[in-house]
C-alpha cells in the first residue's frame, strides 16, 4: 500500500477526504443545533433557577406573579394569575387557592 | 490485511497472556501484581489523549458560564469526561489489538501479547464498558442527562464509526472519525447550560477541523507503520504533497472557525485566535513548501536540517496551538472586559 502512494490517488478520493467530511459536519452541526438548542425539547432539562428572576409577592390589585419576558411560563403563553383558568372561570378563590397549593411558587413544575 | 501475531494466536485463549510472538515468556507470565494490572488498565485509557480532551472541556464550561461554574460541576464533568474517553480508548485498544501489535508506535500497549501483554482482552473489554457506565451515571446524576447522552454518543461514535467502520477502510477515517474527539466541548457546554448553543458548535467545528492536520502530520511520520498495518491513512494512500495541501486547506478552515467565535468571545479572544492561527498557518505552509520541494515521494535525501520536511513539528505545534487557543477562551471567559 505504501508503494502505491500517489498512483491510486484521484479527484474522487480528494472529495472523500475534504468535501464529504465538511458536508457531513455541517449536517451534524445543524442537527445538533435544531435538536438541542431549545431547552424545552431536551429530555430531563433543568433550568438553573438563577436565570428566572420572578417576583412572587402578591400586591393587592396587581398580578400575583410578574415574570420576565422570555421565561418559560410567559414564553408558553401562560397568563399571569388574574387571567389564570381558575380566575377566568369566575372563581374568586381560584388565585388564592392555587397560590396556596404552591403553583405560582413553583413555576418549574409548569415548564 | 496483514497477518498479525494475535490473529494466528487467539489472545483470549487460556494461557495466551504473557507469551511473546514466538511463544517466549512475556512480562506478564505467571501471576500479575495488582500494580501491574492497574498500570495496564490505566495505560489502556490513553491518558495523554484524555489530557488534551479535558483541556478543551474546562474553557468551554467557563465560556458557557461566563465565569466559574460550581467546582462540583466542573469536577463531575472532568471525571465523567475522563471515564468516557477512557472507555472509548480502552475499547479501541481491545478492537485494534491485532494492528497495534504490528505498529512500532503501539506495539508496547498492554493488550499486545508480544508487547507488555499485561491485560487480557476480556478484562479490557469489561473495563471499557465499566468506564462507560460510570461516565454515564456520573454525568447524568451530577451534571445532566444531555451531557451524559453526548458522552455516550462520543463513545459509540468512536467505536462503531471510527474504529469498526472507517479506520481500516477509508482515508477519510480520521476526518470523520475525529468528530468523536470534538464531543467534550459539547459535553462541557451541556453540563453548564443543559442545552447546546452556537458557541459550542463553533468550538466543535474548531476541533473537527484541527484533527486532520494534527493526525495527518503524525501519520506522515509513521507512514510505514500504518502501511504495514494496512490502515489507509491519507499519507499512506496519497502523495505527500497532496497530504500537506489538505493540511493547509483544513488549517485555513480551522482558523476561520476559530474566528467565528469572536462575536461571542470578544476582541481579546479574537486577537489571540488570529495570532495563533497565523502561527499554525505559517507552519502548515512551511511543511507544504518543504514537501513540494522534496518531490512526489516527500523525501529529499539532499535536504538537511530545517530544509527537511518535519511533519512531527506540525504535530507538536498543533497540540500547543489547541492548548493555547482554549487557554485564551478560558481567560476571556473570566475577564470582566474584552467583550464587544
Amino acid at each position: 500500500m505504501a508503494d502505491s502512494a500517489g498512483g491510486a490517488w484521484s479527484f474522487g478520493s480528494s472529495i472523500l477526504t475534504f468535501a464529504f467530511p465538511m458536508i457531513l459536519f455541517i449536517v451534524v452541526a445543524v442537527a445538533l443545533y435544531v435538536l438541542y438548542t431549545k431547552p424545552e425539547v431536551v429530555p430531563g432539562h433543568r433550568t438553573p433557577s438563577v436565570e428566572r428572576p420572578v417576583s412572587y409577592t402578591a400586591i393587592p390589585g396587581t398580578p400575583a406573579a410578574t415574570e420576565v419576558p422570555g421565561s418559560p411560563a410567559s414564553a408558553a403563553g401562560a397568563p399571569a394569575a388574574p387571567t389564570s383558568p381558575a380566575g377566568a372561570a369566575g372563581s374568586p378563590a381560584g388565585d388564592g387557592a392555587r397560590a396556596g397549593q404552591g403553583e405560582n411558587a413553583e413555576p418549574e413544575a409548569r415548564a | 490485511m496483514t497477518t498479525t501475531p494475535t490473529a494466528a494466536f487467539p489472545a483470549d485463549a487460556p494461557g495466551a497472556l504473557g507469551r511473546g510472538e514466538a511463544g517466549a515468556p512475556g512480562p506478564a507470565s505467571g501471576r500479575r501484581s495488582a500494580g501491574t494490572v492497574a498500570r495496564g488498565l490505566v495505560a489502556l485509557t490513553k491518558p495523554r489523549i484524555i489530557e488534551l480532551l479535558l483541556v478543551t472541556t474546562v474553557p468551554t464550561m467557563l465560556l458557557a458560564q461566563r465565569g466559574l461554574p460550581s467546582v462540583t460541576l466542573v469536577l463531575a464533568t472532568l471525571v465523567g469526561g475522563t471515564l468516557a474517553a477512557g472507555s472509548a480508548n480502552t475499547i479501541n485498544c481491545y478492537l485494534d489489538r491485532d494492528i497495534d501489535a504490528v505498529m512500532k508506535r503501539t506495539a508496547r500497549r498492554p493488550l499486545v501479547a508480544g508487547g507488555h501483554g499485561t491485560i487480557r482482552p476480556g478484562e479490557a473489554l469489561a473495563w471499557g464498558i465499566a468506564l462507560g457506565a460510570g461516565a454515564t451515571a456520573l454525568l447524568g446524576l451530577m451534571a445532566n442527562w444531555l451531557a451524559a447522552s453526548l458522552a455516550d454518543a462520543a463513545i459509540l461514535f468512536y467505536i462503531f464509526i471510527y474504529t469498526l467502520l472507517l479506520k481500516r477502510r477509508s482515508p477519510a477515517n480520521i476526518v470523520i472519525g475525529g468528530a468523536a474527539g470534538c464531543f467534550p466541548v459539547l459535553v462541557g457546554w451541556a453540563a453548564v447550560k443543559g442545552t447546546i448553543a452556537v458557541p459550542a458548535i463553533v468550538l466543535f467545528a474548531v476541533i473537527f477541523l484541527w484533527t486532520p492536520p494534527h493526525f495527518w502530520a503524525l501519520a506522515m511520520k509513521f507512514r510505514k507503520d500504518y502501511a504495514a498495518a494496512g490502515i489507509p491513512m491519507l499519507p499512506v494512500v496519497a502523495p505527500a504533497v497532496e497530504v500537506t495541501r489538505k493540511i493547509v486547506w483544513y488549517s485555513y478552515a480551522m482558523v476561520a472557525a476559530t474566528l467565528a467565535l469572536v462575536p461571542y468571545a470578544g476582541w481579546i479572544y479574537g486577537a489571540g485566535a488570529l495570532g495563533l492561527g497565523g502561527w499554525f498557518l505559517a507552519e502548515a505552509h512551511r511543511l507544504h513548501a518543504l514537501v513540494a520541494r522534496a518531490g512526489p515521494s516527500g523525501a529529499n535525501p539532499g535536504a538537511t536540517g530545517s530544509a527537511r520536511p518535519a511533519p512531527i513539528r506540525l504535530f507538536h505545534l498543533s497540540i500547543g496551538y489547541l492548548t493555547l487557543l482554549f487557554a485564551v477562551v478560558a481567560v476571556t471567559a473570566l475577564l470582566p472586559w474584552g467583550r464587544w
